[in-house]
Order: structure tokens, then C-alpha cells, then sequence
């Protein structure tokens, strides 16, 4: 994804397909890790805010959604409507994409979006 | 300056609630200790604390508040009793999981039903295990004095653990005693400030309290609770002993004793019956009998190794509860004691003796029987059963 | 005045992450999304016991990048009443940084929590008046343990301990109308909306963080793995349930009723009935008269709704 496809306030598609993509991802280490009780969180209180972002949903089904940025008008109908904040915007709020690495395909953007831009396909790659 | 004030057993513990000062205090009232509440609910209208006092709805919601407000980083207590503290018992284990300094002031009262507002150990002792460490006092003093020590043991950094402070219902709570009272400045100074440890109003820092937690985690969490409790052994007792350096009243022993150092037989009992024993002990003394008295003041953790080199060199024991054991062999004293006596070489045979169930009156006289009894037993071992003081056969 | 501008509100800070372990095609999620979104101030939050709590907070992961506490199941209302109180206390000791001070306090709890178990900590924590917003997400059972009638389960429903079979058909009672109740506690914001219309949820949001006092917000929340819905379709059916006023929007502040969203053409109930598995033993014709039963209660809460309105509509002045 190059820099001119930031402009004009044009949705783009910069969704996220790996872990090594998410921002928030970085730096934090994964916590599934045998520790002694010496060591381990008093009363099992977690400390590292958010870290349920290094653990992966994305896998749950076998659809995958797509992002098409040529249809997005920009309407921002589906980012309300996703459970797993998985619609991604930029500063402006426009449109960039979706995290792929824990979206479940539950639809509800599909059904939200009025151009169909978001669509999921199966296994095969075929539009479902 | 100190002053020495005549009160009861819940006027003393407001008093030392109002010189702990808490940031939060969430509780409800019920019989026997409904005035500590009253109490302090005039401190609050008189603005002599600075404390947020919220009248909850129950005690359930009660213990849950304090939970909530102490998980915020500041001085948290409350009072209950009997049906209330039954009522939070989910709550109790809660708060002990998430290692919160909470501080409870329980009047000890028998557990419904049928009902009872009177006397007994049933309610503490239905609950030993929720993870409190728990401390008896003998007396509005003791009341007062390991109220204000309570703070201090709850929020050691070795323990984090949070702490009961039993006072029995009626008989303390409600009988007027002559009461030796601190400074204000001074027990603020023992105190110190209070320092917020993960605290949910730090909001640079979010915390996740009670994420649930797998069998790959769960054990040594518990394991670390554990240790945690189990520290309030000796922090008791380096509490104990800088509270004595202000007070002159001396807190070193998590026991109180009376005539061990040559005696063959000896009654152990907790909280105010101490007081009673104590008498019919001196006079008996007198007459060269060898006997003797101990009174745990910590249950929880069980002061075991202190309590087996008390009594490990005697000939018999009788342990005096003041609960029902409910279909278990031994009452919950005498069990903590027989099982800390089992594997030692040399061990004093122990006698459990039921006494004071919903205030039912032990008299002088019941324990001279027990000691008469303990004595004969020397010449004749008596037989293994549970009995009971003052029940109409 | 509220501005419902999405592409503002998508800048809100992230207390959410992804990662969390709901089903896919749950309403809980979004609904807390939505909710969320219509603040910047700092959050801390109280959950009850159920899906929520458990898919979020799963040791040694959290969801949670706002200061979060899980105990137990009763008692959401009363551990946020507890920090409450710890926050006024230290503000009023000066402890407490100009951020600090500005915190929001939410409980939330689904309707196992709320409607029934938790009740007596929330109409306790709202009498006292705590500054908190309770949000209810009403996915009408108790899912989290596999779908048990509650007090918000709807009259002919089946679940696991409202069976269907040759003795009983389903749930043998009307559910509760929690909103009511909440109302009649005459606390300053009471509010009854859907994830499936976010500018009435979020507009309801926003006044109730604003309240000076307890706020509720009482919401519906698909559940499609125990409702057996279609996911995708899951706030369209949410949507039927409001367009057949089976689930009205609402809200009532300082004690004045006012009906948020009218549907244009109020859809006969078995609409919101006919695409739910668990009310398929309905559809059969020996069971109308549950049908029938349950249009009439609908009918007749509708009804009194907008009598309310009417009586207690502010003057024009």
C-alpha cells in the first residue's frame, strides 16, 4: 500500500493480514507463558491492557470478507455494526480496510454496507 | 495522649474506625452490630471523617461495594455479623482472591435457625476458609487495639490478604469496659498513608480484575494466595510488637497464656470465655493445682508451631469451642489443635468440650468441672467423645 | 446536542480490542461499541458474571484497555457503586488527577445479570444515587451457561428449562419490563434501544453518560447461537423486534416518557417470532393461542407506552 493511495479521501485497502500488520500488536508480548506462583499475576489481575489482540479469531470460519475501496462511498455504516473492531478507519475516518487476522465473518457489516464493497468469498475464492 | 474511656465493645471499635479514618466504608446494619454502624454514621454527619459512606442494601452488596472500592486504590472496611456474613460469604472468598486489605469487624453471633441473636462462634467459624485472616478478640480493648492493627497486617505487602477482627456479640459489643484509647495523631502515624497497588481509578494503567482463568494458571494463583495468608503469621506478630512501642500493651504473641510453664493439663479457648477461665485458673493455681490456660487470638492462619510448643509438653488438653461441629469429630478449635499435635513424638491427649452456644452462660463452675475432669483423666484415661458444658442432658 | 457524525466518533479511543472470544454474530460486542464510541472521558468498568465478562477477561488475555472488574454474578451494580464512592472519596481529598477526575462509571451485565440475579444491586446502587450507567444487554436467557429461561425470556420460548414437550409448550410466562422498573426508581435516565439503530443507541449513550445521576440503558441483544438465528441477518432481526413494538424505543428522563423511534408500519409480531429457532414449536397451528397470547401483551405494553407519553409530556410553553 504506497502513499497516493491515501489521497482525496479515497477509501483504500489496507487491511490487515497478518499480526505483524496491527500497530497495537507491537511490542506486546504473549502472556500464554508457565509461570512459577512466585512470579505469576497477584490475584490473576492482567496488567497489559488489550493484549487479547495478540490471539488470533480470524480463523473461526472458513469465509474470508473482502474490502473492495472502488465500491466504498465512504458511508461508515459498517464500523458501528462490527462486534471485533475489525473495520479499520484512518484519522479522517475514512474507510482503509478490514483486520483480517480476527474478523469471524459474522456478516453484519456485509448486510450493512449499501454498495456491497464488503463481500465474503469461500475456500475456493468464490463469492459466497 | 492516650485516654482511658469507658465504652463497649462497638463504641470502641467506631472509635478506632474513626481514627483509622477509611477512604470507603460500605456496610449494613445487623444485631450485634448495628451500633458500630450508627456510630460511625454520626462521625460521618459531624464530619469527623473523611470517609464515603455507602448504606447499602445488603450485606452482599456490602462486601461487593468494598470489593469495588478497594480494588480503587484506599482504606476500605465494614461490620456485619451471624446471617450477614453468610449472606457475603461469596463475596468474603472474592475479596481474598483478588488479595484486597479489607478490613471486617465481625460480632460474633449464632447462626440461624432457628434464630438467634445471641453468642457464638458458628458464623466466623462457617466461614475459616474464605481466605481472611482471622483474629479473636477477648475484649473492647482488644477489639479496639487489633482493629487498628488490622490495617496495618492487611496491607503488609507480604500478606495483601484481607482481615476478620471477631469481637463476640452482646457480651462484648454491648458490655461497657474500660477502654485505653490512642491519640488521633499517633495511630494516624502508626498507619501511615495508604499506597494504591493496581488500582482500577488509574487510568494510565487499565487493570483487568477476575478475567477468567484456565487450569494452566489457576493453581499457582491460589498458591501465591496462600503464601500470602499464611505471611500474616509473622507480620502479626512485627505489628504487634511496634504497636506495643506506642501503646505499652503487648501485642508480640499471636496467644495469650496463663500458667503453662509447669502445668499438666491446660483448657484452651478463644475470645471472651479467656476472661472467666482466667479467674477460676488463678484461684485453682493457688491451691497448687497445676493447670493452665491458652487463648489463640489468631485462627487464620493457624498459629500451629507456636501453639505446639505450648502444649506438646503437657499431659491433657481440653479444647473448649464455641461452635456446633455439625457431624465433624471435633469442634473447629479442637481440630486445628489435634491436627497441629498429630505428628509430634510426645503429645498430650485432647478432650473437646462444646461450650456458650447462642450465649448458653459457662460459669466458673464448668470450668473447674473441666479442669477436675482434665486432672482425673490423668489417673484414667477417659473415654473419646465430644461433650458439652451447661446443656440439659 | 449530540452530533451522531460516525466518522468523528470512529476516532474514539479503542477500550474494546479484538481478540475477544464472543461468537461471531453476537449483539453484546457491538452494542458496547456503539455505547463506547460517544465519549472520550475515562472508563471503568464493572461486569457481571455471563458471556460478556468471560469472552472478554480470559486469562492471561483481556480485551479491556480501560481499567475493568469481574467478581461476581449478583453484585456489577454494586462494585461500581464501591469505586464510585472510592472516587468521590479521594476527590474530595484531592488525590485525584484532572483526568482521574473526569472518569465515567459503567456496569454492565446481560439479563440473567441484571433482570433477575443482579436486580436488588441495581435498584439499590440507583436509589443511592451513584453516578454510573448500567447497560443491560437483554439477549433474553441465561446464554452463557446454554440458554436457561430468565425473567427476560419471552412468553413461549423455548429453553433448556422451558422445554417443550407434551406437558408444556416453552416459557409459561411474560417477561419482566426491566425499563419500567428502572423508570419507576425515577432516577434521572432510563432509555430502551437497539444496536440495530446506533444513532438512537448512541444519542442514548450520550445522555446517559451525561446524567446527573444513575443511568440506565436497557438494549436488545441477538444471540444467534441460542435464539438459532441466521448471523448475518442478526440486527435485522433485532430491528423486527422494535418494528413490531415488541421491543420499543424509548426513553425517560426525569420522569418523562418519550417514545425515540415509531416504526412506520408496526409488523405483526410473529415477524420477529418466524425467523427464531427457538420459537419454531410456535409456528405449528395447535400453538396460535400462544401467538395470539403474546400479540395481545405486546399490544397492550405498546399501548400503555404511549399513554405514558401523553401523560407525561412536558407543557409547551
Amino acid at each position: 500500500m504506497t502513499e497516493d493511495k491515501k489521497t482525496n479521501n479515497k477509501p483504500y485497502d489496507a487491511s490487515y493480514q497478518s499480526m505483524d500488520d496491527i500497530p497495537q500488536a507491537k511490542g506486546k508480548k504473549d502472556p500464554f507463558v508457565t509461570k512459577s506462583w512466585r512470579e505469576i499475576d497477584r490475584a490473576g489481575i492482567i496488567k497489559d491492557g488489550g493484549n487479547s489482540i495478540l490471539y488470533k479469531t480470524g480463523n473461526w470460519t472458513n469465509k474470508k470478507l473482502n474490502f473492495d475501496p472502488e465500491k466504498c462511498i465512504n458511508c461508515n455504516l459498517c464500523w458501528p455494526v462490527c462486534p471485533d473492531n475489525c473495520i479499520l478507519v484512518d484519522k479522517d475516518g475514512n474507510m482503509k480496510g478490514v483486520d483480517l487476522e480476527h474478523c469471524k465473518d459474522c456478516g453484519f457489516c456485509v448486510e450493512a454496507c449499501p454498495t456491497k464493497c464488503l463481500f465474503f468469498t469461500d475456500e475456493k475464492n468464490k463469492e459466497i | 495522649m492516650s485516654k482511658k474511656l469507658f465504652l463497649n465493645g462497638a463504641d470502641a471499635v467506631a472509635e478506632a474506625m474513626r481514627q483509622i479514618n477509611p477512604d470507603v466504608v460500605a456496610a449494613y446494619p445487623i444485631t450485634p452490630t448495628t451500633h458500630i454502624v450508627e456510630k460511625f454514621s454520626k462521625f460521618v454527619a459531624d464530619g469527623k471523617v473523611k470517609t464515603e459512606f455507602v448504606t447499602v442494601e445488603s450485606e452482599h452488596s456490602a462486601m461487593s461495594a468494598c470489593i469495588g472500592a478497594s480494588a480503587s486504590g484506599g482504606r476500605v472496611m465494614t461490620a456485619t455479623a451471624s446471617q450477614g456474613l453468610i449472606y457475603m460469604a461469596e463475596a468474603l472468598f472474592c475479596a481474598s482472591g483478588f488479595r484486597l486489605p479489607i478490613v471486617l469487624i465481625n460480632g460474633n453471633r449464632a447462626l440461624s435457625s432457628p434464630l438467634s441473636i445471641h453468642t457464638d462462634h458458628s458464623d466466623s467459624m462457617a466461614i475459616r476458609d474464605s481466605g481472611f485472616v482471622q483474629v479473636y478478640a477477648k475484649n473492647a480493648q482488644e477489639a479496639y487495639d487489633l482493629t487498628i492493627q488490622a490495617i496495618r497486617i492487611a496491607e503488609h505487602k507480604d500478606v495483601r490478604t484481607p482481615v476478620m477482627v471477631c469481637i463476640e456479640g452482646f457480651q462484648n459489643t454491648h458490655t461497657l469496659d474500660s477502654v485505653v484509647v490512642e491519640d488521633d495523631e499517633v495511630v494516624k502515624k502508626f498507619l501511615g498513608e495508604f499506597e494504591p497497588v493496581d488500582s482500577l481509578l488509574d487510568i494510565d494503567n487499565p487493570v483487568t480484575y477476575g478475567a477468567a482463568v484456565k487450569p494452566d494458571f489457576f493453581f499457582e494463583i491460589k498458591r501465591q494466595q496462600l503464601e500470602g495468608i499464611n505471611c500474616a503469621y509473622d507480620v502479626m506478630k512485627s505489628v504487634g510488637e511496634e504497636f506495643e512501642k506506642i501503646t505499652g500493651r503487648d501485642y508480640s504473641k499471636v496467644y495469650e497464656e496463663y500458667g503453662l510453664e509447669d502445668a499438666d493439663v491446660a483448657i484452651v479457648l478463644m475470645s471472651s470465655s479467656y476472661s472467666t477461665a482466667l479467674g477460676v485458673t488463678e484461684n485453682m493455681r493457688e491451691s497448687g493445682k497445676k493447670i493452665g490456660l491458652l487463648r489463640p487470638k489468631l485462627f487464620r492462619p493457624f498459629p500451629d508451631t507456636e501453639i505446639v510448643e505450648k502444649l506438646k509438653g503437657l499431659k491433657a488438653v481440653a479444647v473448649l469451642d464455641r461452635s456446633m461441629p455439625q457431624g465433624a469429630k471435633y469442634g473447629p478449635l479442637c481440630t486445628e489443635i489435634v491436627t497441629a499435635l498429630f505428628n509430634v513424638g510426645k503429645r498430650p491427649k485432647v478432650y473437646n468440650f462444646i461450650h456458650g452456644i447462642g450465649s448458653r452462660e459457662t460459669y466458673p463452675s464448668h470450668y473447674d468441672e473441666v479442669f477436675e475432669f482434665l486432672l482425673s483423666s490423668l489417673d484414667e484415661v477417659k473415654e473419646d467423645k465430644l461433650r458439652f458444658l451447661n446443656l440439659n442432658e | 446536542m449530540f452530533n451522531a457524525n460516525l466518522k468523528k466518533l470512529s476516532q474514539c479511543p479503542t477500550r474494546l480490542e479484538a481478540g475477544h472470544r464472543l461468537c461471531p454474530g453476537c449483539g453484546i460486542s457491538v452494542i458496547m461499541r456503539q455505547i463506547m464510541s460517544v465519549t472520550d472521558n475515562p472508563l471503568v468498568i464493572s461486569n457481571a458474571t455471563g458471556c460478556f465478562e468471560i469472552c472478554t477477561g480470559a486469562y492471561p488475555y483481556t480485551a479491556w484497555n480501560v481499567p475493568w472488574i469481574h467478581s461476581l454474578f449478583g453484585n456489577a451494580a454494586s462494585v461500581i457503586a464501591g469505586v464510585e464512592a472510592m472516587h468521590k472519596s479521594l476527590e474530595k481529598q484531592g488525590k485525584l488527577s484532572g483526568d482521574q477526575k473526569k472518569t465515567l462509571f459503567m456496569a454492565v451485565g446481560g439479563d440473567g445479570g441484571t433482570y433477575d440475579i443482579g436486580l436488588q444491586a441495581l435498584s439499590g446502587a440507583a436509589e443511592r444515587g451513584h453516578k454510573f450507567v448500567y447497560v443491560c444487554f437483554d439477549n433474553e436467557g441465561y446464554m452463557n451457561t446454554g440458554y436457561q429461561r430468565s425473567g427476560a425470556t419471552p412468553y413461549g420460548a423455548f429453553t433448556t428449562t422451558s422445554q417443550v414437550g407434551e406437558a408444556h409448550t416453552g416459557k409459561e410466562q411474560f417477561r419482566k419490563d426491566l425499563t419500567m422498573i428502572m423508570a419507576a426508581h425515577n432516577i434521572p435516565y432510563v432509555a430502551q434501544s437497539s444496536p440495530s439503530n446506533h444513532f438512537d443507541l448512541m444519542k442514548k449513550a450520550d445522555k446517559a453518560f451525561k446524567a446527573d445521576g444513575p443511568a440506565f440503558i436497557n438494549c436488545l441483544s441477538v444471540c444467534p447461537t441460542s435464539w438459532k438465528t441466521d448471523t448475518q441477518t442478526g440486527l435485522k432481526i433485532t430491528q423486527t423486534a422494535v418494528d413490531t413494538c415488541f421491543w420499543p424505543l424509548y426513553e425517560v428522563e426525569n420522569g418523562v416518557f418519550k417514545i425515540t423511534y415509531m416504526p412506520k408500519e408496526k409488523l405483526p409480531i410473529i415477524a420477529w417470532l418466524e425467523n427464531q429457532g427457538r420459537f419454531k414449536h410456535l409456528l405449528k397451528p395447535e400453538n396460535q393461542h400462544i401467538i395470539d397470547a403474546l400479540q395481545k401483551e405486546v399490544d397492550t405494553r405498546w399501548q400503555k407506552l404511549i399513554k405514558l407519553e401523553e401523560a407525561t409530556a412536558e407543557d409547551d410553553k
